[in-house]
This record gives C-alpha cells, structure tokens and sequence, in this order.
C-alpha cells in the first residue's frame, strides 16, 4: 500500500522535478559558460573592490576578495549564494503536496477512507519528495557538468560537486517543515504563509547577522538554516558534516512532528 | 437479534471546542448486519460529522464508535479495509482519468482492478478513459460509486449518493444497493432525498441539528404518527366543531368538505361525526417527506417528536 503511494507520487511529480532541475541547470550552466570570459571576472573582481566587506560578507557568505575574484569564487556569488532561495520555494511547493493539496481540495476524505495509515502517508510522501529533490539537484548537476567540460580547467570541480549536494539538506529541512506546517495549522493558506515566514526569516537573520556578527544577530543566525548552508565556504573547504548533520536533524524532527500531528488531528474541516 | 455493524454511544461532536457549536451530541445508533440504513437530515444536521467520526476522519469529544464490533479509532485501518466510502462532496486529482484513479485506489488497498469494477463500469455506462476534470457531476459521481462499491465491502458508507446522478442512473443505483444487500453487504446511506430512502431502506434515522430524533423502520415510519382524512359531508355544517376533538388539527372547511390530519385513533373522530351523513371519507398515509417535515417543524419539535425515543433495535 506504501510502495503504491510512493510510486504514485513519482509518477505524478517526476516531470515537474526535471523541469525545475533543468531551469536551474540551465541558469548554472549559463553562469558556468560565461566565466570564460575573463573579461567580465576582472570586472566583477574590480566592482567588488569598491563594496563594503560586510556586504560581501551578507550577499556572499565571505569577504575573500582573493576568492571571489576566482571563477569558483564567481559561482560562489553569483549561483549558490542564492540558489538556496530557489530550492527553497521547490521545497515548499512540494512540501504542500504532502498533504495540504489534498486537504484544501477534499481529496484527502476519499482517500483516507482508504486503508491507509496517516503518518505512514506522510512519511512515505516525504521520502517521495525528498527524492524528487535529489532529482532536481541531479538534473542541475548534470546542466553544470556538461558546463564545466565546455569550459575545461576553470573551476573546481570536485568542490563544486560537493557544493551541489549541500543544497540537498537545507531543501529537506523547507520541505518537512512545510509538512509539518500544513500538518499543524490545517489551512493550507495559513501553511503557505509560515513557510514563507520560515524561509524569509531564516534568510534576513543569516544576512544580517554576517553583516554584524558581533550582535545578537550572530547568536541568533544559528536559528537559521541559511547558516548552515554556508555556500562559500563549500566552494572553498569541501563539505561540512557538521552542519549537514544539523540541518538532517531538524528535518528528521519537522517531519516526525508533522506525522505525529496529523495522525492525531481531525481531517478536512 | 444479528449483530451491529455500527455502533455508535454517546458520540458528541463539537466545531470550535464550544458547548453550542455542537454537530452532533450524544449519538447512540445501532446499524444491523444486512440492511439498508437510511440517514436522513437536512444540511448542518451532522450526516457528514457523524459519517466522518465513523471513518475516523474526525475526532469525537466524547463517546465512542465501533464498527464491525472494532473501535473506530483504534483499529480504523483494519475497519477501512471492510469498507466502501463515498463523500457527499466528491473531490479527485483532477488531471488523472478514471481509470487510473480506480488503479491506484485499487493498488492502495493492495489488490488488482477488480472484476466488478469493469461491471460497474458496464452497469452504470461510465467512461474511464476521460479525465477527471472533464466529468460532469453525474460522472463523477458514478466514478465515487465504482470506487466505493468495486471491492464489494462489507460495508458501503454513502454521503448523499444520488446527488448528481440522472434518474435512471438512480434506479441502476437503487438496483446496485438491493443487489449488495442480497449480497450480505451492509449500507449506511445519508440523504436528504427521502423517496430515495424510503424506496430502498428497511430503516431510517432522523437527525435534526446534531440531534437523533428517531430511528424506525420506514414501514413503520410511514404508518406511524398522523393520516390525512378527507370528509365530504352532504350538507356544508357551520355548527361542526372538530378542533377541539383528541387528535384531529389542521382543519380546512370548504363547503361540505373538511380536510383535517389526524393523529392517533379515528374513535374521537367518528364520535365527533355521529351526528351528520358523511357521504364519503377518505383517508390518505402521509408521505415519508411529510413525515419528515413534521419532524422538522418548530410546533413538533416541542411536542409530539419528543415522544419519539431512539429504537435502534426496532427491526
């Protein structure tokens, strides 16, 4: 009966995955591919000069001026820095998928007079998605290394691999809590409005507090997801399990509260 | 006496945790193994709560439900397994055609397409290769009943079913529903349309604003209560006084002509009569919708509906 549903829910939302994976692809690869002119690093490298380090700081996760003049320091700024936002409203589409679709348009009386356990549909439409994400971020990938062959040499690739692959944990943790969200407060209206608080808050603590690290903005960033994303420092140092483990572990807490919440709550009133 | 296959005590429901917001209170029903049960309410009555709590869609506050002799929440998948659901508001993915949606209920519950699904789909002329967007509401609704009966469960819940359905899908319907019941399927049918339930049910609940107000067999349900008598007298009688007579109200004169509604014996009445030449009188039941409405009307509900207690063992 789970085996069904999670195949259902592929074979429902594979298509929209690769769409959304090969717009982003398409947008890496366009920045991947215009690198080569070396031209426009020298460029940005001066522009970047005239900004304030704290803005780097805020907009690039670093203040490195010797990185950020480099094609991986390049892709830092202008594709992961912000990618993240991008994932983030897949995630939260696809995290009202769930269940909260269903709910809001009555589907979810019908099938629920099927045998089927809450939390078990929860999670196995949570694993569903969460590979879909993975797929997305296949796509991308794919859309980037067909990039860096055509610019052989430029970048890092290994890194910029790695850097792909952090996205995956920050878009779980907006998926589950977007679950957990529509699992809660019912109206998909009202999940829809504290995920769009969730990512823009997480997103204005973790840019503010690098611009002032030393207030309690930099003790509060933690509170943010954002901040352990951490991009920039991917592109330069490789992956960091910590902060991986971190944002798994906040996922894994979202969903098992969304799946506790709506095996107890009344459906579809 | 067989077994009940619903049984519900003292189940209470309320909407925004308030005391007067109550959707149902304090339900006690008993559904035997075999029958058609009808539940008749109008809208806002609590059909649809109490169809949900037995689902377990919804939580009660108080009181319990079991079908199958299981209780509702406990054990509510291995219940959903031995039943058949169709809501009053069908709603399905839209971009998905029938047939896929008969699959993939059919894969949920972890069986094939079974082979009366494709005699439903014969029976009822429904088309599954159409998207689901594209049915009209009678389709759709044949589409809810192939869903809700194509597994033969034990027990079909439906919310309203002929809503929708043309009137000779509604005799396929009628035809589909004696054919389970042959078949030892128990149904529990909610409606509002009473020629329905008393064309096809051996009982019927009544239900006003969260309340049971009875539970007879609809043989009985006819017969009982009031009757119309119609009284052509051969003279017209201004000095005939019948309002005061047990039982008798409603009273229409017109010439040598009295309409009344009579409740009870027709001894007050014919005493009342001794003394005039009745040509003719002409007594008529009252239809299942007229007993209905007397349930519903403000005078009864203070009066002669209070008499009626809950039999939920009447078969």
């Amino acid at each position: 009966m789970v085996g069904a549903i999670f195949a259902e829910t592929l074979r429902r939302s594979w298509k929209t995955a690769l769409y959304w994976g090969l717009g982003i692809g398409f947008m890496a690869w366009l920045q991947i591919i215009v690198v080569q002119d070396t031209t426009l690093i020298t460029q940005t490298a001066e522009l970047l000069e005239s900004v304030p380090p704290f803005l780097l700081q805020m907009f690039g996760g670093t203040s490195d001026m010797q990185f950020l003049a480099t094609p991986d320091g390049y892709l830092a700024l202008q594709f992961f820095g912000f990618i993240l936002l991008v994932f983030a409203f897949y995630a939260a589409v696809a995290g009202l998928n769930i269940t909260a679709n269903d709910e809001d348009s009555g589907i979810m009386d019908i099938f629920l007079s099927l045998p089927v356990v809450r939390w078990q549909l929860v999670l196995t439409r949570v694993l569903a998605f969460a590979l879909l994400s993975a797929l997305v971020i296949g796509v991308t990938l794919t859309c980037m290394l067909i990039g860096f062959a055509m610019v052989p040499g430029i970048f890092n690739v290994e890194h910029m691999i790695l850097a792909t692959f952090n996205i995956l944990p920050a878009t779980l943790v907006v998926l589950t809590f977007t679950t957990m969200a529509a699992a809660i407060i019912q109206r998909k209206s009202g999940a829809m409005a504290l995920t769009a608080a969730f990512i823009i808050g997480s997103y204005m603590l973790d840019f503010l507090a690098k611009a002032a690290p030393d207030t309690i903005l930099g003790t509060l960033q933690k509170l943010s997801f954002f901040a352990y994303y951490d991009s920039a420092s991917v592109v330069q140092n490789g992956l960091s399990p910590v902060n991986i483990l971190i944002l798994l572990a906040a996922s894994a807490i979202f969903a098992t509260v969304a799946m506790w919440r709506y095996q107890h709550r009344d459906i579809g009133l | 006496m067989t077994a009940a296959i619903i049984q519900t005590r003292g189940l209470t429901k309320s909407y925004k945790g308030g005391k007067s917001k109550f959707a149902l209170q304090n339900l006690d029903l008993a559904v035997e193994k075999g029958e058609i049960f009808g539940y008749l309410g109008p809208n806002g009555a609590g059909k649809t709560t109490t169809i949900k709590l037995l689902l377990d869609l919804i939580r009660p506050e108080s009181g319990s439900a079991s079908l199958f002799g299981l209780d509702a929440r406990a054990s509510s998948v291995e219940i959903r397994k031995r039943l058949g659901y169709l809501p009053g508001d069908l709603n399905l993915w839209k971009n998905l055609s029938g047939q896929h949606v008969i699959r993939y209920f059919s894969s949920v519950r972890g069986t094939p397409i079974p082979d009366y699904a494709k005699t439903l789909i014969e029976q009822l002329e429904f088309d599954p290769t159409k998207k689901v967007r594209s049915y009209s509401t009678g389709n759709r609704r044949k589409l809810g009943l192939i869903l809700a009966l194509m597994h033969r469960p034990e027990l079909l819940v439906l919310d309203e079913p002929t809503n929708g359905l043309d009137p000779l899908v509604q005799q396929i319907f009628m035809g589909l529903m004696r054919e389970a019941q042959a078949n030892g399927q128990t149904v529990f049918l909610s409606s509002h349309l009473l020629n329905e339930v008393q064309a096809i049910c051996d009982r019927a609940a009544i239900l006003r604003d969260g309340r049971l107000l009875s539970v007879q067999r609809i043989d009985e349900l006819s017969s009982s209560g009031f009757k119309y008598v119609k009284l052509t007298l051969r003279d017209p009688q201004p000095a005939l006084i019948l309002a005061n007579v047990a039982g008798v109200e409603d009273i229409q004169v017109d010439g040598s002509q009295i309409s009344l509604r009579l409740t009870g014996d027709f001894d007050p009445l014919l005493r009342a009569l001794s003394g005039y030449y009745v040509v003719n009188m002409h007594v008529q039941e009252p239809t299942l919708e007229e007993i209905f409405l007397t349930y519903y009307g403000d005078r009864l509900a203070n009066g002669s509906a209070r008499n009626r207690q809950p039999t939920p063992e009447a078969k």
